[in-house]
């Protein structure tokens, strides 16, 4: 191989690297939902269910995402912060540990920063269409606002009052993911964890604490360059 | 400006007598505020003013809490330094009473532990507010306590626990500040019992040399008197940096002056035929720079030595001044002749004091400082120069040679010669050149005095180094208040750095407000409801009751007495007194009062106050400066590195800008710029070859050999429009000869400081000269020929800015991101041990994993990802990448010799490369992590040798293709630094060890940095987690 295409390879694998992995999930297609044997085995209604979550405006909450990989024995462990300004079409993915990174994605725009190489990089929507859907993906994902991927998965309610997403044979997403889980809160309107199983045998859990909904956002969270 | 020029000269002429006197009068003049000017060696002044690092040293030098001054005595054996253990004891008694020394800290904890906890009781009434004491109480927990088994005697002296709860809060500051001792030790002893140390604390500031070697050699001279057996006493003062660089740059001075006298003369003799009125020359600038010196102490700040220390520079620069009108003064008509050429002479002097005064622009105090000195030096001197010299001149008139007209020749072998240089000096330099701004290289003191410092902090430090808050105030109380203020935000914010904060605050109450002490308003509500009779009374009513004698409470009660009826307000408890003392302290220069706030640096990263930092705490508010050892080099390098590139841009821009007001032509002016550009780029290339990185100091030559080679290029060119000056090849090659005689004064040097930009002075200078006297007059003939004036104006234009900008984006692409620590220099018995230790058969790499972050570099492209990487036994290599948002990138697996298995996240444009891809990421990481211990992997016909006595180099065979691999190790001790691989003579990639994670005998690159040459990239690896066993 010359270096061209090595590196034209690496330059590539790195930017879409850094945009999030739920990027595979967004495409287009609705199909109805089965509800009946839900209500058969006596496990939350589903279509309720999802009815009173993500019924929020913003949400500013610190993450702890531990990635488990089959071929490795420790996990790998991100900390950080997200903010999610639903009107205002904005997300923001603060990365504290093990490396300072912030994505953000508002106005139109991507952009994302960190520490290590102190590079801020922005690419319009216009430029790149799939970023605004990705965008939708990863803020769906991130609120658990399930009907807005109900497109690609399955929902049903498990006796605990989980949510299991599968995702539709026929999407894209199934080459990738087994199945997401949603837990969550006492309330069932709140979501407080995401688990996804990915075909590899790799499974991804997000688990939010001090989340706060419906509060202003500081400035400072909108920016991806941090001091 | 003309009619100006020609008054002064005639001036001089006519009146010879009158204008020497006046110059003597003004020389005095400018000269008198050098006998009430201070004089310093702080390195500091180098800072850019305002930057984080400048305020930083400032604390640092002025709060008095970073003052490392201590002895440290060093034994064989454990039963050595006990035997010394009275000698020491003497010594620290005669310290303490050396004039200046305030106080000598020999023990951590005293040895009679049950009197000072019952001394401490006498402190109650000031630590804590009166809330009722309970004499039953009291006794019955003393007596609960020494059934449980307490020591009655200590249980007795700290009936109430408060010493006990003041000891376990010093304690927290012993895991807060990672500080540890011997177990079981009262004195200061190193966890291996071969170490002690004695803290001592004077109010001689840091900055005060004469006052620092006083105090040096008092001590110096108690330690010679008291010589132990096995035992080593090694100083370590905080005056010491001052002291040894005041000491190398007053050495510096007189060996430039030497030099000077040594270079000047005979060249001067040389050139002008044994005239011996051209002595006169290097007179004049070489009064002009006393005189200057003068001028820089009338603002009232410190002079800098290193500054008076650049005077042979002027002289070389401003000689030429002298030079030409020497030879003016010997053509026909000299003094309309000169005349004529003086508008040019003052144009090149002007065009060079412009740039250096432009320096006055920087933020570096020193670089202003120095622009200003050689800027009016320069001007200065051409002054009297024109003034006197002719004077001197006209009335014994000598024949001079016939003059050599300038050579010329094709103007295309010329142009094709100048440009063919240049661009290959700037490949050269864009290949190789490294640009370093730490300015430590720049402290003459440092390689000295590191290793006893560092050796301190090996010893009794554990952990990592703990970041530094340093709260000032107008006095103790108000940095108290600060203090907790901070603290109290930090905990709330950030609830997990409990217990490993630590603060003067937790020892002494923080007041509620400034006013007044919280000392005084516990001791005030003890004196108003506080009975000492009744409660005395009803303590040994309550004694006897539980079986204790009645007096046994007696010792408390004294101290509590003796606490409230004459309280000490101005110390502290003697446990607490060395920890208290260091850590909340007044200002050395009295301005006021420091305490220190040990956190973890991670926390103050965090936190750090600014706009973008989401959970900021403002301790900035209240005027707090962070204090990181791991942080301020690094800051400095950051402040440095915008500060030190504006003076190259702007000299070369205002050389330009001045020699096209001189011209009012862009090709005469671009024509003039080749001398600038053809020595900035020799320069470069000089230093890329030795592999010597580019530093201030070369970067000050930079604006220096810009201001000078613009002279050249300005001589050359009027020379040519007017032919005024038919001795100009004669003047520049003479003006090249002393400027590079003025570059050898300091060229040897014993301050790196003053030795770089002597030594970058001196191929620049040449190569000014080689521009501008041989080729010049060629390429300047053949475009003046030239019929399209335009197009040659852009192929020049784009024939000196492409090389230069090519060489300026390349070599800031290639520099290096982090820098190496000093190296130990080797022992004699290291060589040996290495000798031995390669002979071992190959052997595989030991096992290893780890979690961290790459960081990949392509020319202006960055993106950090995350790592995950595993070595196992059976030598099977296993990486993963991820996103910084979590995703992965990729997973692969392989042996050295084949991949075994790979896993790419779907994407498009790699369908088809994605074994490529995993071979070749493989094959990084193999180069990178492979032969990492000098112990292993060693391959049959290795050669070593020792390279710069502290590193020991081993060449191997390697690969399958003839390649080599050429590892420096840190000594036989410590692995890796530094690996390059060749092949074909080049270097097909290469990679960097910068720091090492140390966990009990594993040794592990923490910071890695590999450039793949052959694609031209760079990976840089930081590894962040460090598992045991191979899985990460």
């Amino acid at each position: 191989m010359t270096s061209k295409p090595v590196l034209r390879i690496l330059t590539g694998l790195l930017f879409v690297g850094a945009s999030f992995a739920f990027a595979g999930e967004v495409s287009v297609q609705t199909e109805p939902e089965p509800q009946e044997a839900e209500a058969k085995a006596g496990v939350p209604n589903t279509a309720e269910l999802l009815a009173n979550i993500a019924n929020f405006k913003t949400l500013r909450t610190k993450f702890v995402q531990t990635k488990h990989l089959k071929a490795f024995k420790k996990p790998m462990v991100l900390n950080g912060e997200l903010c999610l300004d639903r009107p205002g079409k904005r997300f923001a993915w603060h990365v504290e540990k093990p490396l300072q990174y912030s994505c953000i994605i508002a106005n139109g725009k991507l952009t994302q920063w960190d520490a290590d190489s102190d590079k801020t990089v922005s690419v319009p929507f216009s430029k790149y269409p799939m970023l605004e859907m990705l965008s939708d993906a990863m803020t769906a994902f991130a609120s658990g606002d399930v009907k807005a991927l109900e497109k690609d998965f399955e929902a049903a309610a498990a006796k605990d009052g989980t949510v299991v997403l599968k995702p539709r044979s026929e999407r894209f997403a199934a080459s990738l993911i087994t199945e997401v889980e949603l837990t969550l809160d006492e309330s069932k309107t709140k979501i407080v964890k995401v688990r996804a199983s990915e075909k590899n045998g790799d499974v991804t859990e997000l688990v939010y604490s001090d989340s706060v909904f419906d509060s202003d956002i500081p400035d400072a969270f909108w920016q991806a360059k941090q001091k | 400006m003309k009619s100006l020029l020609r008054r002064v000269i005639l001036f001089g002429l006519r009146r010879p007598g009158l204008a020497a006197f006046l110059s003597l009068l003004a020389l005095v003049l400018a000269a008198l505020p050098i006998l009430a000017a201070s004089f310093s060696a702080d390195i500091t002044r180098m800072l850019p003013s305002g930057s984080e690092s400048e305020r930083a040293c400032a604390v640092l030098l002025n709060s008095g809490l970073f003052n490392q001054s201590a002895v440290l005595f060093t034994a064989n054996t454990e039963e050595q330094l006990d035997a010394a253990s009275s000698g020491i004891d003497r010594i620290a008694d005669e310290i303490a009473a050396v004039p200046g020394v305030t106080r000598v800290d020999n023990r951590f904890l005293p040895d009679d532990l049950p009197a000072t906890l019952a001394s401490f009781q006498e402190w109650i009434p000031q630590f804590q507010p009166f809330s009722g004491l309970d004499a039953a109480g009291i006794v019955s927990s003393v007596k609960r306590k020494i059934l449980l088994g307490g020591f009655a005697s200590l249980v007795l002296a700290d009936p109430t626990g408060f010493a006990a709860s003041k000891l376990a809060t010093l304690e927290q500051f012993r895991s807060a500040s990672s500080f540890r001792l011997k177990d079981g030790e009262t004195a200061i002893v190193s966890p291996d019992g071969l170490h002690r140390l004695l803290l001592l604390e004077t109010n001689v500031s840091a900055a005060d040399t004469a006052g620092g070697r006083r105090l040096m050699d008092d001590l110096e001279s108690i330690l010679a008197k008291h010589p132990m057996t096995g035992v080593r006493a090694d100083l370590l003062l905080a005056h010491a940096h001052s002291i040894e660089n005041e000491r190398v740059i007053k050495a510096d001075v007189k060996l430039a002056c030497i030099l000077s006298i040594l270079l000047f003369l005979p060249a001067i003799l040389f050139l002008f035929r044994r005239d011996l009125r051209a002595l006169a020359i290097p007179v004049f600038p070489a009064v002009i720079s006393l005189a200057a010196v003068g001028l820089l102490a009338i603002p009232g700040e410190p002079v800098l030595l290193f500054v008076t220390a650049t005077g042979g520079l002027v002289i070389g620069l401003a000689v030429d001044y002298g030079v030409h009108v020497y030879m003016t003064m010997q053509t026909p008509c000299p003094v309309r002749r000169l005349i004529r050429i003086a508008p040019s002479l003052l144009t090149g002097a002007a065009t060079s004091a412009a740039v250096f005064l432009l320096l006055a622009l920087t933020p570096i105090p020193g670089v202003r400082q120095f622009g200003v000195f050689i800027g009016i030096s320069l001007l200065a001197s051409l002054l009297l120069t024109l003034l006197l010299f002719p004077s001197i001149l006209i009335r014994t008139k000598k024949p001079l040679p016939k003059p050599r007209p300038l050579k010329t020749f094709s103007p295309k072998l010329a142009c094709g010669i100048c440009f063919g240089l240049m661009a290959l000096f700037a490949i050269l330099a864009g290949l190789r050149l490294n640009v370093r701004t730490d300015l430590r290289q720049f402290d003459a003191a440092q390689e000295k005095l590191s290793a006893t410092a560092d050796a301190v902090e090996r010893l009794f430090l554990d952990g990592p180094a703990q970041g530094v808050l340093a709260v000032p105030g107008k006095d103790a109380n108000t940095v108290l208040m600060s203090a907790g203020l901070i603290c109290d935000t930090f905990l709330e914010k950030d609830p997990e750095i409990e217990g490993r904060m630590f603060s003067p605050s937790f020892l002494i109450p923080p007041p509620f407000d400034a006013k007044k002490s919280a000392r005084e308003i516990n001791l005030a509500s003890w004196r108003e409801s506080f009975d000492y009779d009744s409660f005395a009374k009803s303590l040994r009513a309550a004694a006897e009751e539980e079986g204790f004698e009645p007096d046994a409470f007696d010792p408390f009660l004294a101290s509590l007495k003796r606490g409230l009826e004459s309280p000490d307000l101005d110390s502290y408890p003697e446990v607490l007194a060395p920890v208290l003392n260091r850590i909340l302290r007044p200002a050395a220069d009295g301005s006021g009062w420091y305490a220190a706030i040990f956190l973890p640096q991670s926390a103050i990263a965090k936190h750090r106050p600014g706009v973008g930092t989401r959970q900021p705490v403002p301790y900035d508010i209240l005027g707090a400066v962070a204090i990181s050892r791991a942080d301020i080099p690094v800051q400095i390098v950051s402040d440095m590195k915008s500060a030190a590139t504006l003076p190259v841009i702007l000299a070369v821009l205002s050389v330009f800008a001045i020699a096209f007001v001189f011209f009012r032509s862009v090709r005469d002016s671009l024509c003039a710029m080749i001398p600038v550009a053809m020595a900035l780029l020799t320069v470069c290339a000089v230093y890329a070859v030795l592999g010597k990185p580019l530093n201030l100091a070369a970067e000050i030559s930079l604006v220096l050999l810009s201001g000078l080679a613009i002279d050249y290029g300005v001589f050359v060119i009027g020379s040519e429009r007017s032919a005024a000056n038919p001795y100009v090849f004669r003047a520049i090659s003479a003006s090249a000869l002393t400027t590079a005689a003025g570059g050898l004064t300091i060229a040897f040097a014993g301050h790196p400081l003053l030795h770089e930009a002597g030594f970058a002075l001196i191929p620049g200078v040449l190569a000014a000269w080689g521009a501008a006297a041989l080729l010049l007059p060629s390429i300047r003939r053949g475009f003046a020929n030239q019929s399209k004036p335009a197009a040659d104006k852009l192929k020049t234009i784009l024939l000196v800015l492409v090389p230069a900008f090519h060489m300026f984006t390349t070599s800031a692409c290639h520099s290096l991101p982090y820098e190496y620590e000093p190296i130990p220099p080797l022992m004699e018995t290291d060589w040996p041990l290495f000798r031995d230790a390669v002979q071992p058969p190959d052997e595989p790499m030991k096992p290893f994993a780890f979690q961290g972050k790459v960081t990949f570099e392509y020319k202006f492209f960055k993106q950090a990802t995350l790592c995950a990487v595993s070595y196992n036994e059976s030598g099977e290599l296993r990486v993963a990448a991820f996103s910084p948002s979590g995703g992965k990138i990729f997973e692969l697996a392989g042996t050295k010799d084949a991949l075994a298995d790979y896993w790419f996240m779907p994407i498009d444009f790699l369908e088809g490369h994605e074994e490529e891809a995993a071979g070749f990421i493989l094959a990084d990481f193999f180069h990178i992590f492979g032969g990492l211990d000098p112990w292993r992997g060693v391959k049959t016909g290795a050669t070593e040798n020792v390279k710069d006595d502290s590193r020991i180099v081993r060449r191997e065979p390697a690969g399958d293709d003839g390649g080599e691999l050429v590892s420096e190790f840190w000594g036989p001790k410590l692995p890796v630094m530094g690996k390059y691989y060749f092949k074909n003579e080049t270097i097909d990639w290469q990679s960097w060890y910068f720091r090492y994670i140390v966990i009990d005998t594993t040794i592990f690159p923490e910071i890695i940095v590999y450039d793949n040459n052959k694609h031209g990239y760079r990976l840089i690896l930081t590894v962040s987690d460090l598992f045991e066993d191979s899985e990460p």
